[in-house]
């Protein structure tokens, strides 16, 4: 079982953070959703791509 | 034998009273002198004014009788009569040499200058000629230095002094003798 | 962003409908709006601000709490009952997405009186937004909060305003709505100028990302991922209490110290202004010496002035003598009209006559009785020989009155002497006075210098405290972080021993390294900023000013400073009184040099393959802003405007128009004209103002 050691994906960590850093900008202008709200959004974001993440290396693996 | 006989009793001019002011004329000095404020005044004492307005009047040849409606008035004190005397004195014999109102000739008006008073009738009528010569005076220094509106030959910025000069320099009207 | 449109309804001096478009061409983003002074400008400057933030400001003519908003020819047409209402619509573009906003206000009349024409607000204004995407509008969102359905969480109460102040920030307000005229308010606190710059460099939205992945008081992202972390043991759980708790300071900490931080820049600000106050005062109390000296010389002056007048009346007193001296002519006229000179008997004497008397017999023999002929004749004789004739006495008179006259002589040049320096002094008290009511003019006698400067020591006291908390607290903050975080590796090392956990720990890791990354950026992006900020600034005084001798500066109070370098090697001396136009002119160079910031960083950024920096490009409503300014500074500043900013709004008058050289950016459908009918109330606007 892989230690979790931080084996992150940058390319995958770089596309997070564009994509959270722009529903961020777009939220200071429209003021959608509280704060409460973008930690549950972005939580949940950050979550799925982790297992995306985890299941695509998976696949690399298995390739 | 003759007895040494005294000199005969005198009433000399300004020993005897004080002087008076009433009336208007109480109302003129009060307009230039007040006791104790030499910047609300234009002579020092009252006495000072009494002496120069028998010199004016008499030069102005105005002479006024008493003025006595009520019991207001300004005295001048014996002290100041005494301690002034070696002016008033002068001025009481220019008075009575120069005065032409008691039908006089010249010779009497200069001998009446020059005696002592032996009666009080002298002395009260002296002393009366005189001081309708002051209130004449007193009047018309009054109009010309509180009266006096000032003008364009005034030199300096202060009026009171600029009609105390007009004053010093009026050539007024002179008694004419003959 | 842009603003597309601005509408106004009965707004102050525009009855009924009045509508502007803004030019939102890249190239030609200028649309210009001319006229005379009295004519309407202010007033659309005013609507901008209304409309947007509820604000008016105090103008030249009227005081912003003595401002009617609805239109004058409206209010005179209102019956006791009817209400009539001012609205300001305007709509802002940004890429696809449009908002408008609609703001309100109710008024009637204030009483039933027939003529009393005053008006008053009737309940609260009314704020909605409708938020058109790709040209398809959605609901109105209501700025009270009665937003119903799905709508009622996310659009609070407050939520139309806020996203007003999230794309146009109320503490920019003074920047990028340029009132030329009231230029001087620089009220803004450092920390909103800091966090505006934030706004315009595209910053907020990296540090909001922080915050909600990490740094955020209350809930995280990565707070909520440990907490579905599954622990066991003993061990595990003593750990996530111990991290709770330190998670409990931490808020606590972050909580006081910005607490702190607010407070101690109050403290600097009535610091600062007391400061200014003192530096002015300092003059006061050289000011107050002074004033006492005169009042001291002109009290001797008067003393002396006094002297003079009493020496005069001295001299006056005296003056009998010279009158009567005046008389001597009289005298000897009268005097040699008449024989003085008496009798001459030799050898008798008025002794002779008194001795006689005495004796009681004359020379002769004859009886000298007191009743006798004879006594009578020898009393005449009496009178007439010496030293009684009179002639001697009148001579000593009238040598008396000769001696009066020549020691009066010189007493009319005297008191005219006495007079002039009268006079003089007179004169000199007349400068003097004229001296003080000068300087009491420009002193105020009520500054009372002791109590400001304790009220300034307190203060600076109170700045230190404030800071020394602040720095404790940042300390404990900084140990109780590290504490958390070693505990957090801690809690990670055990709770990798759960595989159950394995999808949590990614997710973690996940949110580190996109939390990482924004930091990164962050400090890329601030990194350089206040220097690179200070280059701009630099440049952009030298070339408005060109005065080899200033230099300007952009301090950490996040104003900028004027200098001059030193002379002679001491330490460069700041210019603290600017006049108003150069004032207006630094506050040009740092909008222009902010926005030419935002500029540079955007071309960095998209050098570097980044699209969509999230800088600000805000448009510039500017009124009147070169009324104070050179035609030479009009042209420059004016040129660059249209290069830095997205979009320019400018309302101006003509002879401005001239010298600003904008002509090139403007296209002629949006240049306005405001005109206004001699005897009209009301302004209205067309089209086409350059003709």
């Amino acid at each position: 079982m892989a230690t979790n050691d931080s084996k992150v994906n940058n390319a995958r960590v770089m596309a997070m953070f564009m994509a959270i850093r722009n529903s961020e900008l777009k939220n200071v202008r429209t003021l959608q959703y509280d704060s409460k709200d973008m930690v549950k959004r972005i939580t949940n974001y950050i979550v799925k791509q982790a297992d995306d993440a985890a299941s695509d290396s998976k696949e690399a693996d298995v390739e | 034998m003759a007895v040494k006989k005294e000199p005969p009793h005198v009433f000399e001019y300004f020993k005897t009273s004080e002087v008076f002011i009433n009336g208007r004329f109480k109302e003129y000095v009060d307009k230039m002198w007040v006791q104790n404020k030499v910047q609300e005044s234009m002579v020092k004492r009252l006495v000072d004014l009494y002496a120069i307005a028998a010199v004016i009047g008499l030069r102005a040849k105005r002479r006024l009788p008493d003025d006595r409606v009520g019991d207001d008035k300004r005295t001048i004190q014996m002290k100041q009569l005494t301690d002034t005397y070696q002016t008033l004195a002068p001025i009481m014999k220019l008075v009575l040499m120069l005065d032409e109102s008691r039908g006089l000739n010249e010779e009497e008006r200069i001998r009446s200058a020059f005696r002592i008073p032996e009666t009080k009738e002298e002395h009260d009528a002296g002393m009366e000629l005189f001081n309708s010569y002051a209130r004449g005076g007193i009047e018309y220094i009054y109009e010309m230095l509180v009266v006096r509106p000032g003008s364009p030959d005034d030199e300096y910025g202060d009026q009171r002094i600029n009609n105390i000069l007009a004053l010093l320099k009026d050539p007024m009207e002179c008694p004419e003798i003959g | 962003m842009k603003f597309e449109s601005i509408k106004l309804h009965n707004f102050m001096r525009y009855k009924g409908e009045t509508e502007i478009r803004f030019s939102c061409n890249d190239d030609k983003n200028v649309t210009v709006v001319l006229g005379d002074n009295t004519f309407g400008k202010t007033t659309l400057a005013q609507a901008f601000r209304w409309g947007l933030f509820e604000e008016l400001n105090t103008t030249n003519y009227t005081k912003k709490k003595d401002i009617v908003l609805l239109n004058n020819e409206v209010i005179a047409t209102m019956s006791p009952e009817s209400r009539q209402t001012v609205s300001v619509e305007i709509v802002i573009r940004d890429g696809n997405t449009q908002w408008k906003f609609t703001r309100t206000s109710y008024f009637k009349r204030k009483t039933a009186g027939d003529r009393d024409l005053a008006i008053v607000q009737d309940g609260e204004s009314k704020l909605t937004m409708i938020i058109i995407q790709d040209g398809i509008p959605g609901k109105v969102i209501n700025n009270n909060g009665e937003n119903t359905g799905a709508d009622e969480k996310k659009y609070k109460k407050g939520c139309v305003q806020e996203t007003i102040e999230n794309m146009l920030p109320r503490s920019l307000s003074n920047y990028f709505f340029f009132d030329g005229e009231r230029w001087g308010d620089a009220k803004t606190a450092k920390s909103e100028v800091k966090g505006s710059i934030n706004t315009i460099l595209g910053v907020t939205g990296l540090i909001e990302m922080m915050k909600h992945i990490k740094d955020g008081q209350g809930k995280t992202v990565l707070k909520t991922l440990r907490e579905r972390i599954k622990g066991s043991g003993d061990e595990y759980d003593r750990l996530q209490a111990e991290i709770k708790a330190l998670d409990d300071s931490i808020d606590e900490y972050e909580h006081k110290i910005k607490d702190e931080e607010d407070a101690l820049e109050t403290s600097q600000r009535e610091r600062d202004k007391l400061a200014k106050a003192l530096n002015d005062n300092r003059q006061i109390e050289e000011d107050q010496k002074k004033f006492a000296q005169l009042e001291k010389d002109i009290s001797n002056m008067e003393e002396d002035r006094e002297n003079y007048y009493a020496d005069v009346v001295k001299m006056f007193s005296g003056s009998a003598r010279f009158f009567a001296g005046e008389m001597l002519p009289q005298v000897d006229a009268l005097l040699a009209k008449v024989d003085l000179e008496g009798k001459d008997i030799p050898g008798v004497t008025v002794d002779t006559v008194d001795y006689l008397i005495n004796l009681g017999k004359c020379l002769c023999g004859e009886d000298l009785s007191e009743d006798s002929e004879a006594y009578k004749n020898l009393m005449q004789l009496r009178k007439v020989i010496p030293p009684e004739m009179i002639g001697g006495a009148a001579g000593k008179f009238r040598d008396l009155l000769y001696d009066w006259q020549y020691n009066a002589q010189s007493l009319v040049s005297d008191i005219e002497d006495k007079a002039g320096d009268f006079d003089s002094i007179q004169d000199r008290i007349y400068e003097k006075i004229d001296e003080k009511d000068l300087l009491e003019k420009k002193m105020d006698r009520k500054a009372n210098i002791a109590a400001l400067r304790k009220n300034y020591n307190t203060w600076v006291s109170l700045c230190r405290n404030h800071e020394q908390k602040r720095n404790e607290y940042v300390v404990r903050l900084d140990f109780a972080k590290k504490t958390r975080d070693s505990k957090n590796q801690q809690l990670d090392v055990l709770s990798r021993q759960n595989e159950a956990n394995e999808s949590v720990n990614r997710a973690i890791a996940y949110a580190e390294a996109v939390y990482a990354m924004a930091e990164r950026q962050l400090k890329k992006k601030q990194s350089g900023v206040f220097e690179q900020l200070n280059e701009i600034i630099s440049e952009n005084f030298d070339r408005m000013f060109n005065d080899g001798e200033k230099y300007a500066k952009l301090e950490d109070d996040y104003r900028i400073h004027v200098y001059y370098h030193s002379v002679g090697g001491s330490k460069d001396y700041e210019e603290q009184n600017l006049s108003n136009g150069e004032a207006t002119a630094i506050n040009f160079v740092y909008i222009v040099s902010v926005l030419e910031l935002a500029r540079r960083k955007a071309a960095e950024e998209a050098g570097a393959g980044e699209t969509d920096s999230g800088i600000i490009n805000l448009p510039l409503v500017l009124d009147g802003p070169f009324s104070t300014l050179s035609n030479e500074n009009t042209s420059l500043v004016a040129k660059k405007l249209p290069e830095f900013a997205e979009q320019v709004i400018i309302f101006m008058l003509d002879k401005d128009w001239a010298s600003s050289g904008l002509d090139e950016f403007v296209l002629p459908e949006y240049c306005y004209r405001v005109n206004k009918e001699e005897k009209a109330n009301s302004s209205t606007i067309e089209r086409g103002g350059l003709e």
